[in-house]
């Protein structure tokens, strides 16, 4: 409850949060407690395994606060970083590139799909909203975007999967349909403003900071994304994402671990492959490089993404 | 906001929190939940294939008990082993989320009109 004073007079605005039982708060307090330090524990076990030397994480494992300080990780991936900033260059281009080309095009449809004037608005409703309710079947996509659009190995197979989401144009159309009063739409139209106009001049101006939201929703959802270059990109290894690239390289460590164990291997050949092998703080460190954009971006823009949950909230 | 309008109104006629919670914060949630089950029932049999293809580290004795749809469609997909099957198995896993889907569909137009998605 709030005291405010007014002129004197001293006047009580009540909350929904006044009457609750003490077992509901110390029951919450304790769960958002304990789902906090699930997900910040290992970014921060992460940070502080890149910045340790590589023998004192085999012998003391993984810790909070490194055991012995070393900058190796970094200093062996920027001695040939060619890789690296590859990958970088890829997942930027990815990003950008689907998150422009996705709010354009999600934002044409929402707007459309809100204006009483057009005639199969529930229609396209509809065949939008039929691939994100059913499951795609793995085998039958996959044989659709790698043989019939020919997105195997290509830069734009990052593009075009993650562009366009149902559940975006949900949130989009929401907006539309209860921020953009009507009247202004139809004033617009009485000066002679066609549908186009309409669109970009005084709807899309209106709708910003959901669009801005929408739009940082996309970069994340690409810059994080692994799966999509993990099938579609085989043997061109300049389209390697930096998600894909450190795939990749857990998966070669993985692999030869495995074909030591099944006796593949020559004991001195290994010993020769494991001085060349990354180690468990080259990983980390550039997990480390390639989850810092979205580390460094959340704070700044927070607000957008709180105000942006809950524009769309209904149909 | 007209949420806080009925959180004021039930605060004057002296309603705890629980009922508070009951009669207000409850039946405004209805319609987004059922729009979020419809959205994820279709889902039901997919578990997504990095989860358990990766931590089991694709090892032999483990099949048994890490194998899913999308673990098993994920690995014969990359080891090359009968891909008719793997289809067939991704096609029952699509027609089962169909089937619930629509079946959810008319359940909400039966039991709580105007809050189905088609």
């Amino acid at each position: 409850m709030k005291v405010i004073t007014r002129n004197n007079r001293l006047f009580y605005r009540r909350n929904f949060t006044d009457n609750v039982p003490i077992g509901v708060k110390i029951f919450s307090y304790i769960l958002i407690t304990a789902f906090a330090i699930t997900c910040l524990m290992p970014v921060l076990i992460t940070i502080s395994s890149s910045f340790t030397d590589e023998e004192a994480l085999a012998i003391n494992g993984y810790r909070l606060i490194p055991s012995k300080f070393s900058f190796d990780a970094y200093t062996y991936i920027f001695s040939n970083p060619k890789q690296v900033l590859r990958g970088f260059g890829v997942s930027v281009f990815s990003a950008v590139t689907t998150t422009i080309l996705g709010v354009f095009i999600m934002s044409m449809f929402a707007y459309a799909i809100t204006r009483p004037s057009f005639p199969w608005r529930k229609q396209f409703q509809f065949f939008g909203f039929l691939p994100s309710l059913l499951p795609g079947t793995a085998v039958a996509t996959f044989i659709v975007y790698s043989q019939w659009y020919g997105l195997r190995d290509n830069i734009w197979v990052y593009v075009l999967i993650g562009a366009i989401s149902m559940f975006n144009i949900l949130i989009l159309s929401t907006y539309f349909r209860t921020s953009i009063p009507h009247e202004v739409i139809e004033s617009a139209q009485i000066d002679g403003a066609g549908e186009l106009t309409t669109c970009f001049k005084i709807a899309f101006p209106m709708a910003l900071p959901v669009m801005a939201t929408i739009a940082l929703f996309i970069t994340v959802a690409q810059w994080n994304d692994v799966n999509t270059p993990l099938l579609y990109i085989v043997q061109r290894d300049d389209l390697v994402s930096l998600q894909l690239l450190l795939n990749r390289i857990e998966a070669n460590i993985n692999f030869l671990t495995q074909m030591e164990s099944a006796g593949g291997i020559s004991t001195a050949d290994l010993a020769q492959e494991q001085k060349a092998l990354p180690s468990e703080a080259f990983k980390m460190a550039l997990t480390v490089i390639a989850i810092l954009p979205m580390l460094v971006s959340y704070p700044f823009f927070q607000q957008y993404f709180i105000s942006g949950m809950t524009v769309g909230s209904i149909k | 906001m007209a949420v806080d309008a009925g959180y004021e109104a039930a605060l004057i006629d002296g309603a705890s929190w629980w009922q508070q919670v009951k009669h207000i914060t409850l039946p405004l949630l209805k319609p987004t939940v059922i729009i979020m089950f419809i959205n994820s029932i279709g889902h039901i049999l997919s578990t997504g294939s990095a989860l358990y293809y990766y931590i089991p580290r694709n090892s032999g004795p483990l099949y048994d008990v890490t194998t899913t749809i999308d673990s098993y469609v994920f690995r014969s997909l990359v080891w090359g082993s009968n891909y008719a099957q793997s289809a067939a198995v991704s096609v029952f896993q699509s027609v089962v989320g169909c089937l619930l889907v629509l079946l959810t569909n008319t359940l909400v137009k039966r039991f709580s009109p105007g809050d189905e998605l088609f």
